[in-house]
């Protein structure tokens, strides 16, 4: 069944899906360099900025497919 | 040379190549989302519209009887309001009697050609005769489509619904005097609705005709319509116009590197509304053109909802 486009809205102000998707993966990427700190996999990141910079973007493309409505469409 | 020594150029290795995937991963799913969403555009910038048909009585009068309220649904032909008929019922009374008048005179006439047919005055005589009852004839005939006229006119003092409908924003009130041909209630045509989104003309490539469409309206976010694409207009309003015909452009010198598409209105014609949702002119609408299939939170949350009160 085809979704409905949707926007996310706060109180009457509208906001765009990927701002809620970016967010979420924002908090995704946080978790997980938080493991990775603890575990120790952290050795093996050469720029952890970078890393992260690129991590952030993948959680969110992830997060904004699986869960987000309307992240395309 | 020393064993620690290329241990460690691995584990450098080991942490670039790391690095650099994770970047290559984030460039490679940022490409992806651009086009998928360059392939299923939607835009936030649609409205639900209906023909609006302007009723206006085909003769003029008083108004004497209003006989729908606003917002109520009419059927083609139903009664809206009426005129005082008195003038026009005199002027039919007056085209009967006229009628009756030539009708008479007709008789008279034939009757004459008759008798002189019978008796022996002369052809010229005849003729003449002759002539004056074709006339009279004739006269009968524009007597009877005057007749016919003046019973429109008596009947056109009761204005109908013309088309299925909804009577919005009615001002009418009994004692107003409604000139012939001037708009006096709008009716939203019934079976008119229709969403129309403005996308921008960098999406249009990817739109065509028939394609389908998802429609959500501001008010029921959780119930999203489905339809079809049926026309891409053909222009909008020019920017720089010209002052009038024959004049040449007024073109504005000022260009920005900073401009915006232009929106483009795309016609998407609904199916069935699901039951529950109204459609008022006017709407806020969000409209997904080629819509993805993608179990969202959105549409299983709406799928729960939906199924709750069904369920208990």
């Amino acid at each position: 069944m085809p979704s409905g486009p949707v926007e996310l809205s706060l109180n009457g102000v509208y906001y765009p899906p990927w701002l809620l998707a970016a967010l979420l993966g924002l908090i995704l990427a946080i978790v997980l360099v938080a493991l990775a700190n603890r575990t120790g996999l952290s050795r093996f990141v050469w720029h952890p900025p970078l890393f992260f910079t690129a991590l952030v973007i993948a959680c969110t493309v992830l997060v904004g497919t699986t869960l987000v409505p309307s992240f395309f469409g | 040379m020393s064993n620690p020594d290329a241990k460690q150029w691995i584990l450098d290795s080991v942490r670039v190549l790391v690095t650099l995937l994770m970047v290559a991963i984030a460039a490679g799913a940022v490409y992806w989302a651009w086009q998928q969403a360059k392939s299923h555009p939607w835009t936030r910038d649609a409205q639900v519209l209906a023909d609006v048909v302007h009723v206006a009585p085909r003769v003029g009068g008083q108004v004497t009887a209003v006989h729908v309220a606003d917002s109520q649904q009419v059927t083609k032909g139903d009664l809206l309001f009426e005129l005082d008929p008195t003038l026009y019922r005199q002027a039919l009374e007056q085209a009967e009697a006229d009628l009756a008048l030539r009708r008479a005179e007709a008789a008279d006439a034939r009757e004459g050609t008759e008798r002189s047919s019978g008796g022996d005055l002369g052809n010229l005589d005849e003729e003449a005769k002759q002539a004056l009852a074709t006339a009279k004839a004739a006269a009968v005939v524009a007597a009877e489509i005057t007749l016919a006229t003046a019973r429109i006119r008596v009947d056109d003092t009761r204005v109908t619904a013309p088309v299925d409908g909804y009577v919005t924003n009615l001002q009418l009130k009994e004692g107003t005097y409604a000139t012939a041909g001037v708009p006096q209630i709008a009716l939203v045509a019934a079976d008119s609705f229709r969403v129309e989104a403005y996308f921008k003309e960098t999406d249009l490539p990817d739109i065509r005709i028939g394609d389908p469409a998802a429609v959500t309206l501001m008010g029921y976010p959780s119930e999203p319509l489905s339809g079809r694409v049926e026309s891409i207009a053909y222009g909008i309003e020019r920017r720089n116009p010209s002052a009038g015909p024959g004049d040449l452009a007024q073109v504005e010198p000022m260009f920005e590197w900073i401009r915006l598409a232009q929106r483009i209105p795309v016609r998407i014609r609904l199916d069935e509304p699901p039951a529950g949702v109204v459609l008022r002119v006017g709407y806020s609408a969000n409209v997904a053109v080629n819509p993805t299939a993608s179990a969202s939170l959105a549409v299983a949350t709406g799928a729960a909802r939906d199924a709750g009160p069904n369920s208990d």
